[in-house]
């Protein structure tokens, strides 16, 4: 049950992001037919279903874009239905095609009932008599004077789930079949998944020890230690990307400093590599960025630590084991400690969701094909479908590290386990 | 961006000592007079000619030199616009350099011969405009939302069931009229115009059966919640992305509106909670059984406590606003990627590292600031 | 407590030492290259891909009939044995054309007449949308071939135009065996879908050559599995990463290689590098993996030259490419339409000056759309020299004498005052953002307002299109062999029907674009091409600036055919 519930709120989620993205750039609502500067529209959304009013036949969708088609949405919207309009050109066509009636191919492309069988005056006055057909015009007008407009009830938009003309399911099922996209979607979340799991790592384990140490410190030098790391909170990210990637990757500045791979063998592996050697050195360059990103992280976690460390110092309890002779180190470790670990726990369960969502900062200067980059790239392609699958899957991890961190804060305190959180 | 939402930003004020109690934000306009005086493409104050300049918030593009003969004029020091090109020097300048023409370059110069210092005063004013903005935005629309929630949770809004009938109607009737605006029959105008109409008859219906027996209760706070979970797991870069590239110009408005949307659902979560625990408190069961009505609580009594709470989280929303704006000026997307904002300087610095004061200027700027902001406002212990 | 904060350092320690410790040196062999390039290629269709990047790849894998030598400049055979003459007949002017019998595609089966005819024929399929290459082939009466599994076509033109070789023999040719295994463009006479494709309205026509279209699609979805003529073929497509060609075994033109630039295949595996970021690039060159760094720019260019260690392992090429850059202006806008107001824009920009300091010298100044290299070039045009106060003085005659409160020139037109108010459309990239700052900035101080608009290059083209804008930074990419000034200059191709962006349009100028089309022989030819400069020149139509030449970096003790030809560089003559 739960699971289906994470589902659904992972599909609304997704669901949205492309209406919105989709809304925005005006594929929703209205589709069009240019014709050299000229501009036909007709409810036509681009949706995951798709609400054609009822008087649009779906085999227009068939047809190329151009003047031939705008005539035809026109002439349906009069009335005309779609075979009606096939056999119309067809007659058009053929008519035009004998020796002197070129003209008669005009009749192609006017868009109004009542200039058609206008022109169609128009042709059989200007041409000697004896030279049409009057058969055959005769049935083209016949054709056009059926159009009686449409109704109403031809407005109402039906709802089509299927079929070609269902746009969201077209491009669906072209990315499902789209191996090289899939393959790209892959190998960014695996790049992205292994970027994150590191930086979680390291600014986790980085916080709690910097917090530890800063308690351990002495007064005096507490208040350097925490403004350091207000800056280190707010310093931005790209600055020292940019310069990490210059002096750590190579021994041009010095063969001491050269303690990761370049991005040019980053790059290179692959093909010949086995999969474990693969691993392993896209991992040692990964260290490298997840240690920018983990720079600000741990700064946070340490503050927060810190803070929730001296607004417990303040509670009754804390007083009371200390005249109860306990040390502070006893009290700090024990007791305080295990009371904020809580709302860290939740905290923990935030972070890695966020750094799945892609630091493309980082991305983009370590040249690493993550999800950030990707998103990017695909916001500027225009590829809404696989901004969709990226919105999926990082929606779908935050959900599953959100569920996992309450689970994880229940186990720990099992008062919570009454409460609703 | 990669930072997640704090559940409750107070964690992260760590004050020292002597620092508390004192609110530090008067710092940064200060700061902004100083730096407005000592440079500034136009005079600080002109009166003349029948018209007023103040040089204040004047970080756009510097109109040329115009009329220069006031009555009263306070000029800067130095009269430099930030975008002044200026090819006859050997470029870049380094700091505390002059130029040909004998002015002092006080940190320099770009390799088009820009000043850097009037760079940094222009890339200051617009994350001054920025943080100040959407802090504003978002911390008053969060507030009420989160105290309107956290009162209809305690307070459930109950309707008679004819009521009840006509918002559900109303909310099929808004549905519908959304589907066919995406079919296009329906313009922005007359859809906006059904939803006033809905409203304005749902408000006169409550108030003509103001007496009518009430048993239903309307999901006010359930509503709220879900939207704020639902918004809650989107990525926040990618909706930023999303809305920013996919508009082809979007001015600086449009970029405060859209920082102030993706900072809603966190900041109404957040204020939302805060504003639970002062509902409780025993005084608002006091008010409504004397019989204040709600809005009166609301304003007098619940939102004067929340105001800590509210000015903490401003004063985070502040600094996030700024440093996203500068991350966005880097990559070059949006309006401040063509303007001198502090990203686009960085950028510009670090695309050529023999300019290096180019980007440790706004860097040390944006730290400074985004710091200021996040520990400069006050707190009551 | 005490016990972990000890611990924990030491374990962080070790654990990065241990990393440390066990990185493999990267080998690189000899014959492989490795390229920066910024962004990856969207598509390797020759007729999708629209990036110089896939260009420059995808011409490695797909080969033309025939092209430009890069040294020579001449136009030579690659696919075809032999450049044929022409021979008058009762339908026009006719071509008949003999593939290299050795050509192969890289499954093995021959490279045949079908082939071209089919590969036309999807350029016409009006549901395939490769507009303006289709525009170019107008001109053919017929292709047809006795037997498609031949090597012998032949194509007869109407003779309207003088680049119909050059731009027939310029097209990939696709493998119709892959793309059309049931032939069914077979169905369509040339004529039939290059003029009536708007009668085709049948369903079942409609899904024959939209099939064939997605076909053709569908080579984009899988880069290893690509079937080309060329020497490379995909080995490796790391999406986002990196994208790997590698030498074909015994390729067909092997022997024929020394005298066919494109058939070249040096390197037995070039490595295109997916690196956004310039000076991550550089960090990648300084740790030894990165043998050419293409399109540098000259910040970069001054480090490495200022950086012992650098230079003494790399070395900096230059190419003049056939490319120039300039400020394109809607020569139909409101203000603009006024020549005087062109001229004087022309006049404020100070283009030596952007060539120093923008470019470190690495420019020539460009006067008209003829560059130096063509034999044809008038080499004493004058050119509008930086001159501010001419170019106020030109401004104060055309009527906008009069300054308005905010300093900015106004002008009364049909009542109305009009500010001096343009903008300025460019991109992101640093040298045209500076090239809109400088001009802004002379332009202000002589009273012109001149607003700068960064958008992404296809809205800039979007726009451009539909007339929606003053000014722009543009580049023009050209081949060698003789221009045609029709496409860009002439009134015909202007408001969105062609390349004619600055929709400029002026009846001497159309005339002597027509007349170079059909001019009968090199010598009457010359003489309208010298006519076109110097009559352009006084209509002052856009900005013209400069021509950067394309700087590249190369590692010490390796060698690269470079020309102007773009990219200027050739990846596969790498040794």
């Amino acid at each position: 049950m739960g699971l289906m519930r994470m589902m659904l709120k992972v599909t609304l989620i997704v669901l949205s992001v492309y209406f919105l993205a989709s809304f925005v750039s005006g594929r929703v609502g209205e589709d069009e037919v240019e014709t050299g500067g000229d501009v036909v529209r007709f409810g036509k959304p681009v949706f995951y279903f798709s609400l054609l009013p009822r008087w649009y036949d779906s085999r227009l969708a068939t047809v190329r874009n151009g003047i031939l088609k705008k005539q035809g949405i026109a002439l349906m919207r009069q009335g005309m239905t779609f075979d009606q309009w096939l056999s119309y050109q067809q007659k058009a066509e053929e008519i035009s095609k004998l020796p002197g009636l070129a003209e008669f191919a005009s009749l192609k492309y006017i868009t109004e009932k009542n200039d058609i069988l206008k022109q169609i005056d128009h042709l059989e006055q200007s041409l000697p008599p004896g030279d049409i057909d009057p058969v055959r015009s005769g049935k083209i007008k016949a054709i056009v004077a059926q159009m009686n407009g449409i109704g109403l009830f031809d407005r109402i938009p039906e709802v089509h789930f299927w079929g070609s003309d269902n746009v969201f399911q077209q491009s669906f099922i072209s990315f499902l079949s789209d191996g090289q996209k899939l393959d790209q979607l892959a190998m960014a979340f695996r790049l992205s998944f292994i970027l994150s799991i590191f930086a979680f790592i390291f600014s986790t384990t980085g916080g709690t020890g910097l917090a530890l140490w800063y308690i351990s410190s002495k007064a005096g030098i507490r208040w350097l230690f925490r403004t350091v790391l207000q800056i280190l909170y707010v310093l931005p990210v790209f600055c020292l990307a940019v310069i990490a990637v210059q002096f750590f990757t190579s021994s041009y500045y010095s063969p001491y400093i050269n303690w990761f791979p370049g991005p040019g063998s980053f790059l290179l592996l692959g093909g010949s590599d086995s999969f474990w050697q693969i691993m392993f050195e896209q991992g040692h360059y990964l260290i490298l960025p997840a240690l920018i990103t983990s720079v600000p992280l741990s700064a946070g976690i340490a503050l927060r630590w810190i803070s929730g460390m001296e607004d417990e110092q303040k509670k009754p309890y804390v007083t009371t084991l200390r005249s109860k002779g306990l040390s502070t180190s006893r009290i700090n470790g024990k007791h305080v400690l295990k009371n904020i670990s809580l709302p860290m726990i939740i905290y923990f369960g935030l972070l890695f969701p966020a750094l799945m969502s892609g630091v493309f900062l980082i991305e983009n200067v370590f040249a690493i094909g993550g999800i950030g980059r990707l998103s990017y790239q695909s916001v500027r392609h225009d590829d809404l479908m696989m901004l969709m699958m990226i919105t999926a899957l990082v929606a779908g991890i935050n959900i599953v590290f959100n569920k996992g961190s309450r689970r994880v804060m229940r186990w720990a305190d099992p008062r919570l386990k009454t409460q609703v959180i | 961006m990669g930072r997640p939402e704090a559940e409750n930003p107070g964690d992260l004020m760590v004050w020292p000592r002597s620092l508390r109690g004192k609110n530090l934000l008067w710092i940064v306009p200060l700061i902004y007079l100083l730096l407005k005086i000592i440079i500034n493409p136009q005079p600080v104050i002109g009166i003349g000619g029948g018209k007023v300049t103040i040089g204040f918030f004047n970080f756009r593009d510097d109109q040329p030199a115009g009329a220069d003969d006031y009555d009263f004029v306070i000029r800067p020091v130095m009269r430099i616009s930030p975008y002044e090109t200026n090819l006859d020097i050997r470029n870049p300048l380094p700091p505390l350099s002059r130029d040909g023409r004998g002015m002092l370059h006080v940190l320099g110069t770009d390799h088009l011969g820009r000043d850097v210092l009037a760079g940094f005063v222009s890339g200051f004013e617009l994350a001054l405009l920025i943080a100040l903005l959407v802090s504003l935005g978002t911390g008053f629309v969060s507030m009420i939302m989160g105290v309107q929630g956290a009162y209809f949770a305690r307070f459930p809004l109950k309707v008679s069931a004819v009521e009840a009938g006509m918002w559900i109607l109303v909310a099929i009737l808004i549905a519908l009229s959304f589907g066919w605006f995406l079919i296009g029959a329906l313009s922005i105008i007359s859809l906006s115009g059904i939803i006033l109409c809905a409203v304005l008859v749902l408000s006169g219906i409550r108030y003509v059966s103001k007496n009518k027996k009430r048993k239903y209760r309307l999901p006010v706070n359930a509503l709220n919640r879900q939207a704020q979970e639902f918004f809650q797991p989107v990525p926040d870069l990618i909706l930023l992305l999303v809305l920013i590239t996919v508009f082809d110009q979007i001015s600086l408005w449009g970029l405060i509106l859209i920082l102030i949307l993706l900072r809603l659902p966190a900041g109404s979560w957040y204020l939302q909670g805060q504003a639970t625990q002062f509902i409780h408190q025993k005084h608002i069961d006091q008010a409504r059984t004397m019989g204040f009505s709600g809005t009166r609580i609301i304003f007098r009594h619940v939102m004067p406590l929340m105001a800590p709470s509210v000015r903490v989280f401003m004063g985070l929303t502040a600094s996030r606003a700024v440093l996203s704006e500068s991350a966005l000026a880097f990559l070059g997307i949006g309006p401040t990627g063509g303007m001198m904002s502090w990203g686009s300087m960085i950028r510009l610095g670090l695309s050529d590292l023999t300019m290096w004061w180019v980007s440790l200027f706004p860097v040390l700027g944006l730290v400074a600031v985004a710091m200021l902001f996040m520990y400069g406002s006050r707190v009551d212990k | 407590m005490r016990r972990i904060q000890h611990v924990l350092p030491f374990f962080t320690i070790l654990i990065l030492t241990l990393l440390i410790a066990c990185r493999r040196e990267q080998k690189t062999l000899v014959e492989t290259v490795s390229i920066c390039i910024p962004e990856a290629p969207e598509a390797l269709f020759p007729y999708h891909s629209k990036s110089t990047v896939a260009g420059q790849i995808n011409s490695k894998i797909y080969l033309p009939l025939a092209d430009f030598n890069p040294q020579t400049l001449q136009l030579e055979p690659v696919l075809l044995e032999e450049l044929p003459e022409a021979k008058q007949d009762s339908m026009g002017e006719r071509y008949t054309f003999h593939i290299e019998k050795e050509a192969r595609w890289s499954d093995g089966k021959p490279v045949t007449a079908g082939d071209v005819v089919f590969t036309l024929k999807l350029i016409a399929n009006p549901y395939a949308g490769y507009g303006s290459v289709r525009s170019t082939l107008s001109n053919i009466i017929d292709v047809s071939t006795a037997d498609v599994s031949s090597k012998e076509f032949s194509v007869v033109f109407n003779g309207a135009y003088h680049l119909d070789l050059e731009a027939f023999t310029n097209l990939p040719v696709l493998p119709a065996h892959i793309l059309d295994p049931g032939n069914d463009l077979g169905r369509y006479d040339w004529p039939v879908l290059m003029m009536k494709g708007d009668s085709l309205t049948t369903v079942s026509d409609s899904t024959a050559l939209q099939g064939v279209v997605r076909r053709a699609e569908a080579v984009d979805k899988n880069f290893t599995g690509i079937i080309g003529s060329g020497p490379y073929r995909v080995a490796e497509w790391i999406p986002g990463q990196r994208l790997s060609l590698s030498r074909i075994d015994s390729y067909w033109g092997a022997d024929l290689a020394k005298r066919r630039t494109e058939l070249q295949a040096k390197p037995s595996k070039i490595n295109y590098l997916i690196i956004p970021e310039e000076s991550t690039a550089l960090a990648a060159l300084k740790s030894g993996q990165v043998d050419l760094l293409p399109d540098v720019k000259e910040t970069t260019i001054d480090q490495i030259k200022n950086d012992p260690n650098l230079a003494s392992h790399f070395k900096v090429l230059s190419a003049d490419v056939l490319q120039y850059y300039y400020i394109g202006m809607n020569n139909n806008g409101r203000l603009l339409s006024d020549v005087r107001v062109r001229s004087a824009l022309a006049h404020l920009v100070n283009v030596d000056q952007m060539i120093e300091t923008l470019l470190g010298g690495n420019a020539n100044k460009v006067i008209s759309p003829i560059l130096p290299q063509k034999p044809y070039y008038v080499g004493n045009l004058k050119s509008p020299d930086h001159n501010p106060s001419k170019a106020a003085a030109i401004l104060d005659q055309a009527g906008y004498n009069v300054r308005g409160n905010d300093g900015i020139r106004v002008k009364n037109i049909n009542g109305k005052n009009e500010r001096l108010s343009l903008t300025i459309l460019t991109t992101g990239k640093q040298l045209g953002k500076d090239v809109a700052t400088l001009l802004k900035n002379e332009a202000a101080k002589i009273g012109v307002e001149i607003r700068i608009e960064i958008l992404d290059f296809p809205k800039i083209l979007e726009r451009i299109r539909a007339g929606n804008y003053d000014m722009a930074n543009l580049v023009v990419k050209q081949f060698p062999g003789l221009d045609d000034p029709y496409l860009a200059w002439n009134s015909s191709n202007a408001f969105g029907k062609g390349s004619n962006y600055c929709n400029f349009s002026n009846p001497a100028i159309d005339r002597i674009t027509d007349e170079i089309r059909s001019a009968g022989s090199s010598k009457e030819r010359d003489k309208l091409y010298k006519d076109f400069q110097r009559k352009i020149v006084e209509q002052y139509p856009a900005i013209f600036l400069f021509s950067p030449k394309n700087q590249l970096v190369i590692r010490e003790g390796r060698e690269i055919l470079t020309s102007a030809k773009r990219p200027g560089y050739f990846e596969n003559t790498m040794q």
